[in-house]
C-alpha cells in the first residue's frame, strides 16, 4: 500500500512540474511586456527596463525558468503586483475561509447526493426517481452564480431570512470576538464555546455552501443512479435474492458497496470543480477566499496571484485525484495493489 | 409465462409441467433459449420484469408459491429452495469476502449466535470438499478458482437446509475434470442430506450421469419426460434423438458431426402445431397443424409427439 | 449484392432508430422537456435577430430614456440599465452563444481526435508523449486553464473560445485513443494494413469513422457545458465585452440591480437551462439511441468499410510489392 502511494505521488511530482512549466510559460511569454504590465500603463521607458530587470525578465528564459522553480520550492511565489504581499502568504491566508466553504458544500453534497441516487434508483421510474432527475438536472444545469443571485433575492431580499454577503458580521468583532485557531469559523467558534458568533458564522455560511453544493449533488445523484441500477443489474443481486436476503439489504449494503466506486471519482470531480466554482460563489457572495483573491487577480493581470493560486489549484487537484484512488482501493477489493 | 416488451409479447414457457419428488434428482435439458433456466428462477419468483406468469402453479409441498407474498416468498428463497448459479465468479458480490456473503446468506433465514453461525458454515464448507475453510472465508471471489466459487456457492445454498437445490447450469462454466468433481459432490450431498434437485443443464451427458429422471424441453414446450435409463435407452421424441445423435461420440472420431438443421421458433405461442415441426425428419401434415399431447407411452415415459410409439425403435 | 445487403440492413436501423428514439423521447417527461428546449434553443439562434421585437436594441443600441423597465406588454423581460430590451437580448444572444460553443466544440475535436487516434494506434513512445501532455492539460481543475489563459491574452469572446478550446481538446484526445487503442486489433484494421495501405488513410478511413460514436456524444453533451463556460468567463469579465448580448455578461450587468430591480437576472433562468439541457437531452437521446447506434456502426461501419477493402484491393494494386 505505501509503495502505491509513493509511486503515485512520484507521478504526481511529474505532473506538477510541467504544470509549472505552463503556467510560467502563460506568465513570460504571452503578455506583452510583463514588465509594464507590473508597473503601470505610465511608465517610461526607462523605468520599465529597470523594472525588467529586477524582475529578471531579461535573463534568457531557461534561466528564468530556474530562478523561477527555485523561488517555488523555496517558498517565495512572488509578490502580488495588486497587495505588494508575498503571493503563498496571499494564498494561505484566505484559504481557511475557501476550505470551510467547500467543505461545508460537500459535506451537503456527497450524502444527499448519494442518498438521492440509491432512492432514485430502488424506486425507479416511479415519483421518487423523476423527481430525483429533475433535481439533478436542474443542479447541474444552473450556473453557480445564477443560482447564487437567485437565493441571495430569494432569502434575503423576499424572505428577510438569510444574509446577503461576507462570512460574519462585522459588528460581532467587536461584540463577540472569534478567536482565530485554525482559521475555520465554524470551528472556532465551536472551540472558544462562542455561540452568538457560531449561530452567525452558520447562517453565513448556509447559501454560499448550498448554491456551490448545487451542481455535486446533481452530478452525485446521476451517477449513483446511473451506478446502482448497473449494480442491481448484475448477477449476484439475483443471487442474493435467490438466497432469500431482504430487498433492504440487498440494496443499501451489497449493491450499495459496488455502486460507490465509480461514484467516488464522481466525488473527485466534484472536488475538482469545486475549486474553480468557489470562484463564482465567493464573487457573488463577497466571501473573503481564495475566489475572490483569484478573480482580483484575473481582471488586474496580477500575474504573480494568478499563477500561484493556479498551480496551487493544481496541486489541490493532485492530492484529490490520490485520494480517489486510495478510497477506490479500499471500496473495491479487487483493485488493491498488496 | 410470457415476455412482454413494446415490441410485442412473446411466450416463454408453454405447458410446461414439472414434477420433482422427494430425494429425486430431475434433470432439465434442452438447448439455449428453450426456457429451461427461466423454469428454475420461476419457482423461486426471480422472473425478469418483463416477464409475466400467464397460468398455473408452483407447488411446493401443496403451498402454491405463485401469488405469494414478497416476504413469503423470500422465505422461501434459501430456505426451503436452495439455488445455485452457472457463473459463480459473477454470483458473488466482489466486494464482500465469502464469508461475510454466508453470514449475511444465513443470517437471512436463522437467528443463530455467532458462534454457532460460524460453526455450521465452517462445517458446510468441509462437507463440500473445501480445505482450509478460515482462508476460504476471508478471501474474496476474485481470489479464489471457479471450481472452489462452486463448491462455496453450493454450500452458500445448502446452509439453511433447504428440500430443493435448483442448479442451473453449475457445471458450464467449468473445466471437464472439476466438472465431474462437482457432480460427484451433488450426487453425495444429495445422498447424504436428502434434499432433492432440479438439474437444469444443456449437457446431455452431465444429464445422463447426474439424474434419476430427465425432462427435455423444446422452445418453452416438454418434448419428453422419462427415467434417465430409459430415456437414453428409447428416445421416443424426434428431437431427444437428435440431441443424443449430435452429442460427440469418442468411437465416431472420423465421422461428421451430427446436427440438427434449422433454428428453434422464436414465438412458440403461435405455432400451432408441433413446434419442432420445421426441423423434424419424420414430419407429417398432422404435426403442422395439430399440437401433440403430451402422452404416457408407458411405465411413465412421457412424449409429446403424434408418431411416438411407433418411433420408438431405431435412432 | 453485398450492396443491397448494406442498404436494407441500414434502412432496417434507421428505421428502428428513429421508432426507438420517438418512443423513448414520448415515454420520458424529462427528455421530452430538453428536447423541445433544444429545438427553441436552435431557432433562437437561427431566427434570433428577426423575430426580436427590437433587433438592434439586441445588438446593443441603446436607449437610455426607457432604462431599467419592469417587464411590461411592450418589454416582456424589461429594460436592462442601458434601456434596452432584454427579451431582443436574451433572443439575439442565442447565436453567439450556440455559434462560439460549437466553435469550441469542433475546434477541440479537430485538435483533439487526430492525436488521440494517432497515439492510440501507434501506441510506444509517441502514445507516452501525447498521453503525459494529455494529463497536463487535464491535472488544472476545469475552467482554471481557460481563466487563466484570458487572462493573459485578454478579455473578449475569440480569446475566451480560444482558451475554451485548449482547455477542452485532451478529452477528445483521450476518448479517441481510447476507442482507437481497441479499434487496432479488430480484422479489418489489420486486413488494411496488411495490404499496405497507409497510416494516415487508415486514420482516417478506418480508426477515425468508428470512433465516431462517443466522440459524437461527448461534443452534444460539451456544447452545452461550453455555453455555461463561455458564460462564466464572461460574467467574471473575462469573456465577450460589451455591447456584445452575452448572457453571462448580462447576468453580471443585472447584478449590481439585483436587490431593486430583479429582472435583469432572473430572466436569464430560461437562457441558462437551454444551455444545460441540451446536454441532458442529447445524454438521454444518445443513450437511448446508442443501442441502435452502436448496432449501426456495427452494422454499417465495419462492413463498409470491409467491402471498401475489398473493392480497394484493385486500387492498391500498384502499392503493393510485387513478390
Amino acid at each position: 500500500m505505501l509503495r502505491f502511494i509513493l509511486r503515485r505521488l512520484a507521478g504526481s511530482v511529474a505532473v506538477l512540474f510541467g504544470l509549472s512549466l505552463i503556467t510560467f510559460a502563460l506568465a513570460r511569454l504571452v503578455p506583452s511586456n510583463a514588465a509594464a504590465v507590473y508597473i503601470g500603463p505610465k511608465a517610461r521607458p526607462e523605468e520599465i527596463a529597470r523594472v525588467a530587470h529586477q524582475l529578471g525578465l531579461d535573463q534568457p528564459l531557461p534561466v528564468q525558468y530556474f530562478t523561477y522553480m527555485r523561488d517555488m520550492l523555496t517558498g517565495d511565489w512572488g509578490t502580488s503586483i495588486g497587495t505588494k504581499q508575498p503571493v503563498l502568504g496571499d494564498i494561505l491566508g484566505r484559504l481557511p475561509a475557501t476550505i470551510e466553504l467547500i467543505g461545508a458544500a460537500m459535506l451537503l453534497a456527497v450524502p444527499l447526493g448519494i442518498l438521492l441516487g440509491v432512492l432514485s434508483a430502488r424506486w425507479q421510474r416511479k415519483a421518487p426517481d423523476i423527481l430525483v432527475r429533475l433535481i439533478s438536472i436542474v443542479g447541474v444545469s444552473l450556473p453557480a452564480f445564477w443560482l447564487g443571485l437567485l437565493l441571495q433575492v430569494l432569502f434575503f431580499r423576499d424572505l428577510h431570512l438569510l444574509p446577503l454577503t461576507g462570512r460574519v458580521d462585522a459588528n460581532l468583532r467587536f461584540s463577540s470576538p472569534i478567536a482565530a485557531t485554525t482559521g475555520l469559523y465554524v470551528v472556532d467558534t465551536i472551540l472558544s464555546g462562542n455561540w452568538t458568533a457560531l449561530r452567525d458564522v452558520a447562517l453565513h455560511l448556509v447559501l454560499p455552501a448550498l448554491t456551490l453544493a448545487a451542481y455535486p449533488i446533481g452530478l452525485i445523484a446521476r451517477m449513483t443512479r446511473a451506478s446502482m441500477l448497473e449494480a442491481l443489474s448484475q448477477d449476484y443481486v439475483r443471487a442474493a435474492r435467490a438466497a432469500g436476503l431482504s430487498e433492504r439489504l440487498i440494496t443499501y449494503k451489497l449493491a450499495l458497496k459496488n455502486a460507490l466506486i465509480p461514484v467516488t471519482t464522481v466525488i473527485g470531480l466534484t472536488l475538482a470543480y469545486s475549486l474553480t466554482g468557489t470562484f463564482f460563489v465567493e464573487v457573488v457572495y463577497n466571501w473573503p477566499g481564495l475566489g475572490t483573491l483569484t478573480v482580483k487577480g484575473l481582471l488586474n493581470l496580477d500575474y504573480p496571484v494568478v499563477m500561484g493560486v493556479t498551480l496551487f489549484g493544481a496541486l489541490g487537484y493532485v492530492v484529490i485525484n490520490l485520494l480517489v484512488d486510495l478510497a477506490q482501493s479500499w471500496l473495491d477489493p479487487r483493485t488493491r495493489l498488496a | 409465462m410470457s415476455f412482454v416488451t413494446p415490441d410485442g409479447t412473446t411466450t416463454g414457457l408453454d405447458g410446461v409441467s414439472l414434477d420433482v419428488g422427494e430425494g429425486e434428482i430431475v434433470g432439465l435439458v434442452g438447448e439455449t433459449g428453450c426456457g429451461k433456466t427461466i423454469t428454475g428462477l420461476s419457482v423461486l419468483g426471480l422472473l425478469p420484469r418483463t416477464a409475466r406468469i400467464t397460468r398455473g402453479s408452483i407447488d411446493l409441498d401443496g403451498r402454491n408459491l405463485v401469488g405469494l407474498s414478497e416476504s413469503d416468498l423470500r422465505r422461501v428463497r434459501g430456505g426451503d429452495i436452495g439455488m445455485v448459479f452457472q457463473n459463480p465468479a459473477s454470483a458473488f458480490n466482489p466486494v464482500f469476502s465469502i464469508g461475510a456473503q454466508m453470514r449475511m446468506a444465513l443470517g437471512a433465514h436463522e437467528r443463530l449466535p455467532h458462534a454457532e453461525g460460524s460453526a455450521r458454515i465452517r462445517d458446510m464448507l468441509a462437507e463440500v470438499g473445501l480445505p482450509e475453510p478460515d482462508r476460504v472465508l476471508r478471501s474474496y471471489p476474485h481470489q479464489l478458482s471457479g471450481g472452489m466459487l462452486q463448491r462455496a456457492m453450493i454450500a452458500s445454498a445448502l446452509l439453511c437446509r433447504p428440500r430443493l437445490l435448483i442448479a442451473d447450469e453449475p457445471t458450464t462454466a467449468l473445466d471437464v475434470t472439476i466438472e465431474a468433481q462437482i457432480l460427484r459432490l451433488i450426487r453425495g450431498l444429495q445422498e447424504s442430506r436428502g434434499f432433492s434437485v432440479l438439474f437444469i443443464t444443456h449437457d446431455l451427458g452431465v444429464v445422463r450421469s447426474v439424474s434419476d429422471r430427465v425432462v427435455v424441453l423444446y422452445a418453452g414446450r416438454v418434448a419428453e419426460a422419462a427415467a434417465t435409463a430409459a430415456l437414453f435407452a428409447q428416445p421416443s421424441h424426434p428431437y431427444t434423438r437428435g440431441l443424443i445423435a449430435a452429442a460427440p461420440h469418442p468411437a465416431a472420431r472420423r465421422l461428421a458431426l451430427a446436427s440438427i438443421p434449422g433454428h428453434v421458433p422464436a414465438d412458440v405461442g403461435i405455432v400451432a402445431g408441433c413446434a419442432f415441426t420445421d426441423r423434424c425428419a419424420m414430419a407429417i401434415d398432422r404435426c403442422a397443424t395439430e399440437r401433440p399431447a403430451l402422452r404416457d407411452l408407458g411405465a411413465g415415459h412421457l412424449a409429446a409427439c403424434h408418431l411416438a410409439p411407433t418411433a420408438g425403435v431405431g435412432a | 449484392m453485398a450492396a443491397e445487403v448494406l442498404r436494407s440492413a441500414t434502412s432496417v436501423a434507421r428505421a428502428g432508430i428513429l421508432r426507438r428514439f420517438r418512443r423513448a423521447v414520448l415515454a420520458d417527461p424529462l427528455a421530452l422537456t430538453g428536447v423541445t428546449i433544444i429545438t427553441l434553443l436552435v431557432l433562437l439562434a437561427v431566427f434570433g435577430p428577426w423575430i426580436a421585437p427590437y433587433p438592434a436594441q439586441g445588438q446593443g443600441e441603446s436607449n437610455v430614456a426607457a432604462r431599467m423597465l419592469p417587464p411590461s406588454a411592450t418589454h416582456l423581460f424589461g429594460t436592462d440599465g442601458l434601456g434596452r430590451d432584454m427579451l431582443s437580448r436574451v433572443m439575439v444572444g442565442a447565436r453567439p452563444a450556440l455559434a462560439v460553443s460549437v466553435l469550441v466544440v469542433l475546434l477541440a475535436m479537430l485538435i483533439g481526435v487526430p492525436l488521440g487516434a494517432l497515439a492510440g494506434y501507434r501506441r510506444g513512445r509517441l502514445d507516452a508523449l501525447i498521453m503525459r501532455v494529455t494529463d497536463l492539460f487535464l491535472a488544472f481543475p476545469p475552467l482554471l486553464l481557460a481563466m487563466a489563459i484570458v487572462a493573459a491574452l485578454g478579455p473578449g469572446l475569440d480569446h475566451a473560445a480560444l482558451a475554451l478550446a485548449i482547455s477542452w481538446w485532451p478529452w477528445y484526445a483521450r476518448l479517441a485513443r481510447g476507442t482507437a487503442t481497441s479499434l487496432r486489433e479488430r480484422s479489418f484494421v489489420e486486413a488494411a494494413r496488411s495490404m499496405g495501405v497507409s497510416e494516415v488513410q487508415i486514420l482516417r478511413r478506418h480508426i477515425i469513422p468508428n470512433s465516431i460514436t462517443p466522440i459524437l456524444v461527448q461534443a452534444t453533451i460539451d456544447i452545452g457545458t461550453v455555453i455555461l463556460a463561455a458564460g462564466s468567463l464572461a460574467f467574471l469579465g473575462l469573456g465577450a465585452a460589451p455591447p456584445t448580448p452575452d448572457w453571462g455578461l448580462m447576468v453580471a450587468d443585472g447584478r449590481t440591480y439585483i436587490l431593486d430591480q430583479w429582472w435583469p437576472s432572473r430572466v436569464w433562468r430560461s437562457s441558462w437551462r437551454c444551455s444545460r439541457s441540451t446536454s441532458w437531452a442529447t445524454c438521454w437521446w444518445t443513450c437511448s439511441t446508442r443501442g441502435a447506434r452502436g448496432e449501426r456502426a456495427d452494422a454499417v461501419g465495419p462492413r463498409p468499410c470491409r467491402v471498401v477493402c475489398h473493392t480497394r484491393r484493385d486500387h492498391n494494386r500498384p502499392r503493393r510489392r510485387q513478390p
